[in-house]
């Protein structure tokens, strides 16, 4: 029974549903996008573009994908320095408990419900007396993006063969240099993908940003704004814009971390 | 000249709770190729990372060419390493590989050139400078380490198991080429094994080290022919050890019952007194079967095994306490000999090594 | 510059452990700052009082008396805890048999299916839950699909703005989270684990409960701990396809920070009741899933 290997009606039928469950909002977002009806239902009579015009043409647009840029980039930036330098320092660790328990801790921000890290950055900031803000909302977006950043960082390290940085020292390089010629060039593939994974959490990150931006904007923030106004068809052109990009950031994140093994 | 000596001093080195070296003191001379030999866990490798500097010793000093390096940095020594997986850059290819350490000293570019020119010849891969380390077979990968490691120029060449990757075959052909390296260049080099054919074969000297403790140093033959414990007779080469009692003293030449209280002679390792526990190490090659009506002294025994290894015969003997004691004989001499056949066994004294105590 | 070291060894030891530390430091000054310090502001200010639009700092228990006397309160709070484990309940058992299969099943597919999952994870947090309520809103996909087979002749109302909403949506956007965990923890299983059990006369149920449970026990806790925290502490979910009776305590806590009438200290000291309270049962869900599965 164990060994049978060839899958079966049940195990197929299985699959299917759950990839059904996980994809069927993304292909009716898709769908609706070009349906032609406002009214989202089928039979779909035509197909448009309509809904994307309408989507780019809304005045808040332009703020939010610029903010939303930003936002991106900040995250990649700090979250791949802040990450990389930490999943490095925890791999070379010897004591396998006190890496587990660093590892640990580090994840804990994934674990906290969003909404509570959103209030509580609230909070701190308005204590500081720093109105909200973008650059609020953007200390938020590394400190949510960073546990994931340093659980991708981690597993792509665990293969790092610290021997290569023993042998720079031991050839006569110093600490830095070891680390200029001969550690960064081989992470660096890992970090970039970590950091084009961190770009697409924070272009998907909406509760924390939305307790600290304020009044500005970003494309979750926008959408928000226009689901909460009732079903618009641009919504999902919006969301198909966005989760293609998020997609390919993170289809690109897992390319560029398997490249030269 | 004292250049390319190395002292370890009374080195000691504790992993929290573990000891992996307790009060080591070990020295090697200039030129010399000196192999520590031991299993996994004995603290051969810590102590030759204590020499290149990659742990410090808990206590201790270590010294080369007659200068105190303890506080040192690894990338201060005059000693460089060849790794177990040859560590080689896996984004620079063979000739950047090679020149690192040159560059580093921002030697010019025709003079870095001439060198790794120079080293690839020493390992015979000339043509290959520009080849990735993905693209090098196993034997090659250690060449480049090799090469890597000498074109540093160090006073003391550290090589850290750097053969125990590669088949059987290859790594006999690179044992050779090795020590054929080292004698040409006249430099220190310090290899950690655990094969002691390995050992045997290429080192000027061999330090045998046991549970953190160097337990005997000496040539190969010194090695061989008189192991200075029971551990380093049985880690050294195949040997039978014998339990028994000694029932006479004279000197180094003592007599031991073994078996079934039958009395064999051997030469003391240390002093020992009658009467004592004691345990006789004889190996296979030095065990003769006598058999027939006219055979006497020696061990009376029974054939239990006769096993082929094509230059030579190997006999399995069961002795009066139930002790396995092997033989390796020529095919003729083994001629004739049947499982069961009543026999004795002999072997020269001065063949026979005796220890106090029974085996650890 | 002296490095702050972590170390509480002997003198040798504590500089060299500093060192190694020295890669953790930006990070770890990070979370201390952006993560320790306002949850303990947070904290701090569940004790405080709101004066209309004013803070008062206090050190009064009046928000967590609130709490714990207003009914309101209390059956949002089991609402949440409900919905949460009730979609953890649902999420860790899917999880748990899709990783099943990929491990001994898909064997060849694990990798694309692994990936799949956590595509979909990033296909859009909003765009999931609002795509549930275009395939479950009254004119919405299944609906309108349904009544066009002939199956009803009239909207089921169940689907959208109720409970039955959140929790599917919530299933959806979760069980990426709770595969990958357990799928890790399951590649150290081997077939000859099973083959072994077998042999020994091991039921199916009981192939599951002694020895499949127990050693993928690490990843159902983690799967566990994220679909369950996480699902309790959403509020998007609930004021999207919740509908009017569907709130969850997380709506309430967001209200008091981006709300009319806010109320800061209310919220804090709402967030850290559920909080302590999901933990509560969460550690007794364990205990519970040890219980049956050892003996």
């Amino acid at each position: 029974m164990v060994r049978a290997n060839r899958p079966g009606v049940f195990a197929i039928g299985y699959l299917a549903a759950v990839l059904l469950l996980l994809y069927a909002p993304v292909v009716v977002i898709v769908l609706f996008s070009f349906a032609d009806s406002p009214r989202l239902s089928l039979p779909i009579e035509g197909l448009t573009l309509d809904w994307y015009r309408n989507a780019f043409d809304n005045p808040l647009m332009g703020v939010a994908v610029r903010n939303s840029l930003i936002l991106a980039v900040v995250s990649a930036v700090g979250c791949g320095t802040l990450g990389a330098a930490f999943a490095f320092g925890i791999v070379k660790m010897k004591r396998a408990r006190l890496r587990g328990a660093l590892l640990g801790a580090s994840l804990l921000p994934a674990v906290v419900p969003l909404l509570v890290i959103g209030i509580s950055l609230a909070v701190f900031f308005s204590a500081l007396g720093l109105h909200q803000s973008l650059r609020n909302a953007a200390f938020g977006h590394i400190l949510v993006c960073l546990p994931f950043v340093i659980l991708t960082m981690n597993a792509r390290l665990e293969t790092f063969d610290f021997s290569v940085l023993e042998a720079a020292r031991d050839l006569g390089a110093s600490p830095f240099r070891a680390f200029r010629d001969i550690t960064f060039p081989l992470i660096r593939p890992s970090i970039l993908g970590a950091g084009l994974l961190a770009a697409a959490l924070s272009l998907d990150e909406f509760v924390v940003t939305w307790f600290n931006i304020g009044s500005q904007q970003t494309l979750p923030v926008l959408v928000w704004g226009l689901m909460r106004r009732g079903i618009d068809p641009s919504i999902n052109a919006v969301a198909s814009v966005l989760m293609i990009t998020m997609v390919a950031l993170v289809i690109g994140s897992s390319l560029y971390g398997r490249r030269r093994r | 000249m004292t250049t390319g000596t190395v002292e370890v001093v009374g080195v000691q080195k504790r992993f929290g709770d573990t000891v992996a070296l307790e009060q080591v003191d070990f020295t090697v001379a200039a030129g010399e190729f000196v192999s520590l030999l031991g299993a996994s866990g004995c603290g051969k490798s810590t102590l030759l990372r204590i020499v290149a500097g990659f742990e410090s010793p808990s206590s201790g000093r270590v010294m080369i060419s007659g200068r105190d390096i303890t506080d040192w940095p690894p990338h201060r020594r005059p000693t460089n390493i060849v790794f177990q997986q040859g560590a080689l850059f896996p984004h620079l290819n063979v000739f950047d590989n090679i020149a690192y350490s040159l560059k580093l000293r921002n030697w010019s570019r025709t003079r870095i050139a001439a060198k790794v020119e120079e080293m690839l010849a020493l390992v015979r891969l000339d043509g290959f400078a520009t080849r990735g380390p993905t693209e090098l077979s196993g034997g090659q990968v250690q060449r480049v380490a090799l090469a890597r490691a000498l074109a540093a120029e160090p006073s003391v060449l550290l090589l850290d198991e750097p053969l125990s990757a590669l088949d059987q075959k290859l790594r006999q052909e690179m044992q050779l080429e090795l020590r054929g390296i080292q004698k040409r260049l006249g430099a220190t080099f310090v290899f950690v094994t655990h094969d002691q054919t390995e050992a045997l074969v290429m080192s000027d000297r061999i330090a045998i080290m046991d549970r953190g403790k160097i337990v005997q140093v000496g040539t190969p033959r010194e090695i061989y022919k008189r192991p200075a414990s029971i551990f380093a007779s049985s880690f050294i080469g195949q040997t039978n050890l014998l339990p028994g009692k000694t029932t006479a003293v004279a000197g180094t030449a003592v007599t031991v019952a073994v078996g079934a209280d039958d009395p064999v002679e051997g030469l003391a390792a240390a002093p020992l007194a009658i009467g004592a526990a004691a345990t006789l190490s004889v190996r296979p090659e030095a065990v003769r079967i006598a058999t027939g009506e006219a055979a006497v002294g020696g061990v009376p025994a029974t054939l239990s095994e006769i096993v082929y290894l094509g230059n030579s015969i190997r006999i399995g003997a069961v002795i009066g306490d139930g002790t396995l004691v092997w033989a390796d004989l020529r095919d003729e001499e083994a001629a004739g000999l049947e499982i069961g056949d009543k026999v004795r066994l002999t072997w020269a004294p001065d063949a026979a090594t005796v220890w106090e105590g029974a085996e650890r | 510059m002296t490095t702050p070291s972590l170390g509480v060894r002997l003198d040798g030891r504590r500089l060299r452990l500093g060192a190694a530390a020295r890669p953790l430091l930006p990070a770890g000054a990070y979370y201390a700052v952006f993560f320790a310090i306002p949850m303990a502001s947070l904290f701090v200010l569940s004790f405080w009082r709101a004066k209309g639009f004013d803070l008062v700092p206090d050190v009064s228990l009046v928000n967590y008396e609130k709490i714990a006397t207003s009914p309101l309160y209390h059956a949002l709070l089991v609402r949440t805890v409900a919905i949460g484990l009730i979609t953890s309940l649902i999420v860790v058992p899917i999880a748990f048999t899709l990783s099943y299969l990929m491990r001994f099943v898909f064997e060849r597919w694990a990798q694309l299916i692994l990936q799949l999952a956590l595509i979909s994870l990033f296909s859009g947090y909003l765009v999931r839950i609002y795509a549930w309520r275009t395939i479950l809103g009254k004119q919405g996909l299944l609906n309108s699909t349904l009544e066009w087979l002939g199956i009803i002749d009239q909207p089921l109302e169940f689907l959208i703005y109720s409970n039955f909403a959140t929790i599917i949506t919530l299933t959806g956007l979760l069980i990426p989270l709770a595969v990958l965990p357990i799928y890790s923890s399951m590649a150290n299983i081997s077939r000859d684990h099973l083959e072994v059990a077998r042999d020994l006369g091991s039921k199916r149920t009981h192939l599951v409960r002694t020895i499949l449970v127990p050693m993928a026990l690490p990843g159902i806790r983690t799967a566990f701990a994220f679909s369950f925290l996480l699902a309790a502490g959403d509020f998007v979910t609930p004021s999207l396809v919740g509908g009017t009776q569907g709130i969850m305590i997380g709506n309430v806590i967001a209200d008091q920070f981006r709300g009319i009438g806010s109320n800061w200290p209310l919220g804090g000291a709402l967030a850290f009741v559920t909080m302590a309270l999901v933990l509560v049962i969460y550690f007794a869900v364990i205990r519970a899933i040890r219980w049956v599965t050892t003996w």
